[in-house]
């Protein structure tokens, strides 16, 4: 990574932090952050990473997620054009501020840990299917990233509601209805993005020279398999409010827990080049 | 006959105690349990009246308190009205030492005061208890329990609370119940939904009434939806915002077809318990009902609140969110508390002046 490529990876970093924080101290006071203030800080954050994941993909000629930190710096980047199309929705609520909140979360643990950069194999070779395959599962977390931050607001409206706990942070909160049909959308926009990716990676994992790890394939396929099955249940209604969002907000923490695996791999096996398993 | 009123020898003070129980010292169980039917409330007052040991009576009840002002005949009135409570409430003594709060001479004329201005309410500074206080007041007065002396305390009352809306700043900023209930309703189905909501008001209670008027000043796209045991008071409200009716025994069969669901019915026990909810929620998983049970004694199960995509309120918890919603208002209170007791001084020297003459109001055939 060059130094001006990193000092924007840091800069955007920063940024979305700066944005959590603003976010926090009106949600602290009682008040809904204003837009004209979080806005160009979140947004000055994604423009920034946008044109460092843009350097980064020139600079090895493909879409940047060959390592873990550029598969977190890119669902980051999905996360916040997700809530771009989403946000609007939400004109009065605090899904800025929870975007802000997640995508510090990860953009600040990536680039504070520099192992997750180290050079080395790259995960998607060169194959354009697994790199599809890739790009769109990875895309389809910054849809789970978003519906995990709606299902944790749908968590605490229905907590306060349910124990009548209606001051400060709680009134910004949107509705249970609108959460829980953006829950919905988000749930399907994101499994078939899902799904879709697997299909291409599956066209690639069918030729015989390449070996996929076992153990990546079933996490890769549990996360998968967790999400259809929750769309599919949601859709004929049996898995729905409450119980929804739990388990979509484990969903998302278990997708992240796959990312260990993924490294361990590519650390494990660098002759492998074409590994594509290893979406988180 | 006329009997006068023995005022204390040593004090010159007029015998008047106040029994009550309110939100203040009880749970909604506990005042569900002591709220006496219209039959029972009817017996209280006769026995009142009939006993030689009070001159006059006034009964306040209404969903959060119940009290009894008794000016005494010869001298403390107290454990007659003691006896006559464990009596009709079916409480032990101990009960009735631990729920019920007694008051004594000019302290029962400030409570009045605060009674009838809303500071006493759940709802700090709400009005209705003022035309709530007025119709026991003017039952009273029909049933013959009322003499001068109370009759002066209660008028000063009424008096006393005007002149709290005209000049403290109590209701300023005041949230009606109906406008809390419409602020859920946006929490729980959003504001683009709010208009399209189905809303069934069951009963006709006063509350429950202000409560659909407050869903129909949004504009609802759909009828709101009246039922009563008495169909001539849902007519009347219908006609008013534009509802409908549906008989009484139909309701529970379209639960499902409801959004929000007001119940304000005067009923003695639960209408809805959680199998019925339960049931009605299998129909329509995916939307939100909206449950407001606004009556005391209450007519949802608490159970049914616990239920997934399921939310209950009670009169209380709206009370109590209307409260925190105005700001500002302890001064304010603090203020209009201070003039009451000041008016309180006021009236209580001038009946121990007047030293005036109860009337028996029992009539001797």
């Amino acid at each position: 990574m060059d130094s001006l490529e990193r000092l924007m990876f840091l800069e955007s970093a920063v940024l979305y932090t700066a944005a959590f924080f603003i976010g926090l101290g009106y949600v602290w006071i009682g008040r809904k952050p204003p837009t004209w203030l979080l806005w160009p800080v979140l947004w000055g954050a994604f423009v920034l990473q946008s044109i460092a994941l843009w350097n980064r993909g020139l600079a090895i000629g493909s879409c940047p997620i060959g390592n873990p930190f550029e598969i977190l710096q890119f669902v980051v980047w999905s996360l916040m054009i997700i809530y771009g199309i989403v946000g609007s929705v939400f004109r009065r609520s605090l899904l800025g501020f929870f975007t802000a909140g997640m995508a510090a979360g990860l953009s600040v643990f990536s680039v504070l840990y520099p192992a997750l950069d180290a050079p080395g194999e790259r995960l998607f070779g060169g194959d354009s299917r697994v790199e599809a395959h890739a790009a769109l599962a990875i895309f389809s977390y910054g849809s789970f990233g978003l519906l995990a931050l709606t299902s944790a607001m749908y968590l605490l409206q229905n907590f306060s509601l349910k124990r009548k706990r209606f001051e400060g942070f709680f009134r910004l909160l949107p509705s249970i209805f609108e959460l829980e049909r953006v829950n919905g959308r988000l749930l399907g926009a994101g499994s078939l993005m899902f799904s879709i990716a697997m299909l291409f990676g599956a066209s690639a994992w069918l030729e015989p020279d390449l070996q996929v790890p076992v153990r990546k394939l079933f996490f890769a396929l549990t996360a998968w398999f967790g999400y259809v099955v929750v769309w599919v249940l949601r859709s004929r209604q049996i898995l729905l409010a409450g119980r929804l969002a739990w388990a979509c907000l484990m969903l998302f923490f278990w997708s992240m827990a796959t990312l260990v695996p993924v490294e361990q791999s590519r650390v494990a096996h660098p002759e492998n080049p074409v590994d594509s398993q290893h979406v988180p | 006959m006329t009997t006068i009123v023995k005022f204390s020898e040593t004090t010159g003070q007029p015998p008047v105690i106040l029994l009550g129980t309110s939100h203040r010292a009880t749970t909604i169980e506990q005042r569900e349990r002591l709220a006496l039917s219209p039959l029972a409330l009817e017996a209280l007052r006769c026995a009142l009246k009939n006993s030689s040991a009070i001159a006059e009576s006034f009964v306040l009840q209404t969903c959060n308190r119940f009290e009894i002002t008794v000016i005494g005949r010869h001298g403390d009135p107290s454990p007659v009205v003691r006896e006559l409570l464990l009596l009709h409430h079916n409480i032990s003594p101990e009960e009735l030492n631990q729920l019920f709060f007694e008051k004594r001479g000019s302290a029962v004329l400030s409570h009045l005061m605060e009674v009838c201005s809303g500071l006493d309410s759940q709802l700090i500074g709400e009005t209705e208890i003022h035309g709530q206080m007025k119709e026991a007041y003017q039952r009273a007065q029909e049933f013959g329990s009322l003499g001068p002396c109370l009759h002066r305390i209660l008028q000063k009352s009424f008096q006393a609370a005007k002149w709290i809306r005209t000049h403290t700043g109590v209701g300023y900023g005041m949230v009606s119940l109906g406008n809390v209930a419409v602020d859920l309703a946006q929490r729980i189905f959003g504001e683009e939904q709010l208009r399209s909501l189905r809303v069934l008001v069951v009963g006709s209670g006063q509350v429950g009434r202000d409560t659909a008027r407050a869903f129909a000043a949004r504009g609802s796209r759909h009828p709101i939806v009246l039922t009563s045991r008495d169909p001539l008071k849902a007519a009347a409200l219908a006609g008013e915002i534009a509802g409908e009716t549906r008989p009484f025994a139909c309701w529970p069969q379209t639960l499902h077809t409801f959004d929000c669901v007001i119940f304000c019915t005067a009923a003695p026990t639960a209408l809805m318990e959680a199998g019925p909810v339960t049931a009605a929620m299998r129909q329509r998983p995916a939307r939100p009902l909206f449950l407001l049970d606004l009556a005391v004694p209450r007519d949802v199960a608490p159970e049914a609140g616990e239920l997934d995509n399921v939310f209950l309120f009670t009169f209380a918890d709206l009370a109590e969110h209307a409260n925190r919603n105005r700001k500002g208002r302890h001064s304010e209170v603090e203020g209009a508390r201070q003039a009451l007791a000041e008016k309180a001084a006021n009236l209580w020297k001038s009946l121990q002046s007047r030293n005036l003459q109860a009337a028996d109001m029992r009539h001797s055939g």
